[in-house]
């Protein structure tokens, strides 16, 4: 039960806390931190120019919506691990360990690590007992062995 | 005889570790060419990421995932690990940097994984799933988030209800007392949708 209600407690934080600042890049809510060391404002900048922080703030708001309406979760947190790793090393190697902005890094990758821990089972076929591959076209004939 | 599906995987891993260790190594493999940006925004963003420690981390996710390739271990895994990199590549090779030449090798690198992990679909059966549980849910209504925060129709107990009070609860107190400036109320108003789900539920529970 404990586990349970972590869980729940978990993924409602997470949710409320990507889909704003998903959409904050798309409509404004509030005053996006840009950084406030060099190098951490240089990368900000560097990906806002170039339009990358857009592909990665789709996917966070992305996988936000899909957590908040229960849509293939394990996917949404797949998807997402790359973003939450990002924010996290941009808030305490690049904005500094000792500072504000490195607790929000780590609640961000924290929330992702421990919900892809709690959905564990839907990712065991990723690393063993998966069939041999097989052309995506190729339709599996009855009698055909599957593995 | 080796498969063709095999000789692609061996392909994908032969394209992936040479070119990370090219980054890490430079000496080590000169004859290797990789990716040389000329556009002053691909420069800048290269140049960030590189002076940043992100072009390594991005880098050691190709080496390792190329290995795990090359040795057939945990390739669906590498394949989705390697997917980011990939399409990132091809975002500042294509988007980006928009050298034709560039786009074509980036674009053709991310076909061969996006191939390989439709090759391996079945792999990812439990990634795709919809209405997986995590631990310590149960498939019955009331003991799983979707019957209580997203489905107000699943038929939760009040009993049970209640009880997902309290992580709701939990959550509106977290951003309402410990966040700080306009993410909490954003976190808030996000809030207000599994509290209605909730609401609803609880209103049409009997008992």
């Amino acid at each position: 039960m404990a586990m349970r209600l972590a869980v729940w407690w978990v993924r409602l934080v997470y949710v409320a806390w990507m889909v704003p600042a998903g959409l904050n890049h798309f409509i404004q809510l509030y005053p996006q931190p840009t950084g406030n060391q060099d190098m951490s404002t240089g990368v900000f900048l560097a990906l806002i120019d170039s339009g990358m922080f857009t592909l990665v703030k789709a996917v966070e708001l992305g996988a936000g919506l899909m957590l908040l309406f229960g849509w293939r979760v394990p996917l949404a947190l797949v998807m997402v691990l790359p973003v939450s790793f990002t924010v996290w090393y941009w808030d305490t190697e690049l904005q500094g360990w000792w500072t504000p902005s490195a607790i929000y890094g780590w609640g961000v990758l924290g929330c992702n690590v421990f919900l892809l821990y709690a959905y564990r089972a839907s990712y065991k076929t990723m690393w063993e007992g998966y069939a041999a591959p097989r052309w995506p076209w190729h339709k599996v004939q009855p009698g055909e062995a599957q593995s | 005889m080796m498969r063709p599906l095999d000789m692609l995987r061996l392909a994908l891993g032969a394209i992936m570790v040479p070119t990370a260790l090219a980054y890490f190594l430079p000496d080590l493999l000169p004859f290797v060419r990789t990716a040389t940006w000329e556009g002053a925004m691909a420069v800048r963003l290269m140049d960030q990421l590189d002076a940043s420690g992100l072009l390594a981390v991005a880098k050691f996710v190709q080496l390792v995932g190329g290995l795990a390739l090359l040795l057939n271990r945990a390739v669906p895994f590498a394949l989705a690990a390697m997917v980011t990199v990939n399409v990132c590549g091809a975002f500042v090779a294509v988007i980006i940097e928009g050298a034709p030449g560039l786009s074509v090798l980036a674009l053709g690198v991310l076909a061969l994984n996006a191939l390989l992990m439709f090759a391996y679909i079945e792999a990812y059966a439990g990634v795709l799933a919809n209405g997986a549980l995590a631990d310590g849910e149960e498939e019955e209504p009331g003991a799983n988030y979707n019957s209580l925060f997203v489905n107000p129709l699943a038929g939760a107990s009040r009993k049970q209800l209640l009880v997902a009070l309290a992580p709701l609860l939990g959550a509106a107190w977290f951003f309402w007392q410990v966040v700080l400036g306009l993410n909490s109320l954003t976190g808030l108003v996000v809030l207000v949708l599994p509290a209605l789900v909730w609401l609803v539920s609880f209103v049409r529970a009997k008992g």
